[in-house]
């Protein structure tokens, strides 16, 4: 810039001094001046004329500051220039410091004020060319604005003041176009001020100042936030005044506190811009906190719902084409003044940014007061002018908070089931795994069961725990929904995610009776049983018929105690000798509890069964007398032999016969100490079920053997699960006894009290 | 005799003493302070004039600058006036609007 200067400063001081060449048309004017030979009367020499600027130069200062002032607003254009540049050498001063500016203002001797004389006229003859420059603002050139804004921030700023009390109407709107193209802050209480002004022009012009000085507080923002219109007048280039950043944050307040008192004045101006820029200004998230203390004060206006100001307010925030005014409209929803405005411009959207303004803030919906103000939109229906919410196909175009915005939005409104399934259709395929968390989160019933099968598992996992019906009661088994809701758990047990197919096969065992092993499923079969007890039966027949169930339903019955109304059915299994042994000898169990003529003579044949886990179970139930136990002690079959030992022992128990019991015990010692492996495993095992405290007196001097070699058994064998097995054993009867003796003591404690 | 002393041989002429008319000062005065009051009662008036007109005043200026006789200057005003230019000095200013004016 400062070069720019130099070089037109030179340019205009080799036309005024040195160099005769006159400036613009002179060339062109020297022929067509017949009448300066011709004409008798017309006596005026050609140079004169042709060079008005070099006799301007010449003139005393006041003079011709005057004279470039007058003629610079109506110069040509290629005179303006030349004219600017002279005023903006005599408006040039130096700057004084303030050290300097506070002697100035001391009193000073007789001397000193009249060496301080010619300072104070150049002074004034500065303030003079610059006031000057300032009325023939609108003339000057784009490049020599520049240099005359750098005459000082402060200068200017004072003669912008000035213009704007001047009478004349000119000067007036050449103190708003001052503060338009430059938008400082400083100038906007002259602005305000200006806004009641008796000529509509200035208004007008006021009213474009003033809301182009609140949008370049905005224009940090993206333009689509602020509209096409707004987001021009924030983009159009200013000619900012010298000064440090940190004064024109401080100005700020001041441009706040201007706009603010324009708002709430609106009766005297009509003018809507300060309502507008208090509307976008107010609740700005950068704001400093003295700005936000101006802010304030703004507010205040829009719970004044009997103020001038409040209707064009409204009116303002339902209708103005700002995108950002719509989220606004979402802050303030819980304003009751203003709230029904609120929600008109929350119920339509014109654009892609409004949705998108809106949705990114959806969190704020959450609040209770905003929430039930926003549930009865969901029956606005969409116009001509836009809908509440995007069509779904705008979803790929909307960013991912606002995708999730949208979700929540949905819910939120109370949109029919129907609508917000449409809505939130798209989440499904969604790239997004925080859009398909909340599309599985918030989506119906129907669409959830597509969650399940998502890649992600904490998407799928999240599905599976709200499909699931725990903590409610599930359908039943044999209607629609619920062998569908099989179909799929039994689907999803196949599941890469270990969560889902947890919830899977526990959904799964609550909607059928067929797995035993699980509580909810016996849970089931009870309700099935006492609710349909025909139709549980012809359940438990049709899966006992089929060998897949089979085992399964065995143990169903023997849980729910029912064997003597399947009776036939378990005889049926259990003489089938081509069928699944497991089958035989968990039906052989299941008769063991029936107490029928039929049974026990199926069970009698089963003890001599070729299958060993039969003939086990037919030993562990048939009534045998304790001879016919002691020959079966020594079957060539582990599981047999075990058998019959416990059963003996057990027996011994109830019916007491010393040489039954040594016998059994001896055949228990023998078994674990066989050579074969399984058998001593076996012998571990009736040995386990068979030491207690109640079968220590039965068992005499046998116990100390038997528990010795349990303890062998434990250490040294070679096979690790007859170690743990042993060990198992050993801490039971330790833990056992040690009960017993204090049980004992406290006992012999409370006889010697008593 | 005194060698320092007077010789008696010259006595100086005594001197007629030259004494002015006691009206020459007033003389004076009522020609110097006339001409003196007239110059600065014309200097205040010419400063009050370009304080309270500036433009009339920067108007003559510039035309006596530029050799204009008064006739062309009364034809810039009434040029100025008949085009609607607020300022007669933008058609000094102005070598084209200043030679349509003149002619």
């Amino acid at each position: 810039m400062m070069e720019q200067f130099l070089k037109l400063t030179h340019n205009i001081s080799d036309f005024s001094t040195h160099n005769p060449q006159p400036v613009g048309k002179v060339d062109t004017i020297e022929p067509n001046i017949p009448w300066a030979e011709h004409h008798p009367n017309m006596s005026l020499p050609v140079k004169h004329i042709s060079s008005p600027l070099e006799h301007a130069a010449k003139l005393r200062t006041r003079d011709r500051i005057v004279a470039l002032g007058e003629a610079l607003p109506s110069a040509s254009a290629d005179q303006r220039d030349s004219m600017a540049l002279m005023l903006i050498e005599l408006a040039s001063r130096e700057q004084h410091t303030p050290a300097e500016q506070a002697r100035e203002q001391q009193a000073a001797g007789p001397v000193e004020l009249l060496t301080r004389l010619p300072g104070r006229w150049r002074s004034r003859h500065a303030d003079e060319a610059l006031m000057a420059l300032a009325h023939a603002w609108s003339n000057l050139s784009p490049s020599v604005r520049p240099l005359a804004v750098a005459l000082g921030r402060d200068r200017w700023l004072g003669a912008v003041r000035e213009l704007a009390r001047h009478p004349r109407l000119e000067a007036r709107l050449t103190a708003v176009a001052i503060a338009y193209d430059t938008a400082d802050p400083g100038l906007s209480n002259v602005v305000a001020s200006l806004l009641s002004d008796e000529e509509q022009r200035v208004r007008r012009a006021c009213d474009e100042t003033l809301l182009r000085m609140a949008l370049k507080l905005l224009d940090h923002l993206r333009p689509e936030l602020l509209g096409d219109e707004y987001a021009k007048i924030a983009r159009t280039p200013h000619l900012g005044l010298p000064t440090d950043p940190a004064v024109l944050a401080l100005e700020r307040c001041t441009l706040y506190s201007a706009i603010a008192d324009a708002a709430w004045s609106f009766a005297s101006h009509r003018c809507r811009s300060p309502l507008i820029a208090a509307l976008l200004l107010m609740d700005r998230a950068v704001a400093t906190p003295l700005e936000r203390e101006v802010g304030s004060r703004m507010r205040r206006l829009l719970s004044q719902r009997n103020h001038p100001s409040h209707a064009p307010l409204r009116s303002v925030l339902k209708r103005t084409d700002c995108p950002l005014l719509r989220e606004r409209a979402l802050r303030w929803l819980t304003i009751s003044s203003i709230s029904t405005a609120a929600l008109d411009r929350l119920s339509v959207a014109e654009s892609r940014t409004e949705h998108e303004i809106v949705l990114v803030r959806a969190h704020l919906a959450m609040r209770p007061s905003r929430a039930s103000k926003l549930s009865g939109l969901g029956r606005v229906r969409s116009n001509a002018h836009g809908s509440m919410l995007p069509a779904p196909s705008q979803w790929d175009t909307l960013s991912e908070p606002a995708r999730l915005g949208l979700m929540a939005w949905s819910a939120l409104i109370g949109e029919s089931d129907a609508s917000q399934r449409v809505r939130l259709e798209p989440a499904l395929a969604d790239d997004s795994p925080s859009v398909r968390f909340a599309g599985a989160a918030l989506c119906p019933m129907l669409d959830l069961q597509d969650y399940l099968f998502d890649t992600d598992a904490r998407i799928a996992r999240h599905a599976a725990l709200r499909w699931s019906t725990t903590g409610a009661d599930a359908p039943r088994p044999h209607s629609p929904s619920g062998g569908a809701r099989l179909k799929l758990s039994v689907q999803n047990t196949r599941s890469p995610h270990a969560y889902v197919r947890r919830v899977a096969s526990e959904e799964r065992a609550r909607l059928t009776i067929d797995d035993p092993h699980q509580p909810a499923s016996r849970l089931q079969a009870r309700r099935l049983m006492q609710a349909d007890p025909a139709g549980f039966a012809r359940m438990v027949r049709d899966r006992l018929s089929n060998p897949n169930t089979r085992n399964d339903m065995i143990t169903l019955i023997r849980v729910l105690g029912v064997e003597q109304r399947f009776e036939l059915d378990l005889i049926g299994i259990v003489q089938d000798a081509r069928g699944d042994a497991r089958a035989r000898a968990s039906a052989v169990a299941a008769l063991g509890r029936v107490d029928s003529n039929a049974a026990r003579y199926t069970l009698s044949e089963a003890l001599s069964d070729i299958d060993p886990r039969t003939r086990s179970n037919a030993v562990e139930t048939v009534p045998l007398s304790s001879d016919r136990l002691l020959e079966l002690k020594d079957d060539h079959h582990h599981r047999v032999r075990a058998s019959a030992v416990y059963r003996a022992i057990r027996q011994s128990v109830t019916q007491p016969g010393g040489e039954h019991a040594r016998a059994a015990c001896a055949a228990l010692i023998d078994m674990l100490g066989d050579e074969r492996p399984p058998h001593r495993l076996a012998g571990t095992w009736a040995a386990q079920r068979s030491l207690s405290s109640r079968t220590r007196t039965v068992m005499g001097h046998s116990w100390s053997p038997i528990v010795s070699r349990l303890e062998e058994l434990a250490a040294n064998d070679d096979d690790p699960r007859l170690r743990e097995r042993a060990t198992s054993c050993i801490d039971r009867l330790t833990r056992e006894l040690r009960l017993r003796s204090q049980l004992d003591a406290s006992r012999a404690e409370q006889g010697r009290w008593e | 005799m005194n060698a320092t002393g007077p010789t008696m041989l010259h006595k100086p002429v005594a001197q007629e003493a030259h004494q002015l008319s006691s009206a020459a000062p007033l003389g004076w005065l009522l020609v110097t302070v006339p001409i003196v009051g007239v110059g600065v009662w014309f200097g205040l008036r010419r400063q009050r004039h370009a304080r309270t007109h500036p433009q009339e005043h920067a108007f003559r200026a510039l035309g006596r600058r530029m050799k204009l006789r008064q006739r062309d200057m009364q034809a810039v005003r009434v040029y100025a006036r008949s085009a609607g230019i607020d300022s007669p000095i933008a058609v000094l200013m102005d070598p084209n609007r200043l030679q349509e004016a003149i002619k």
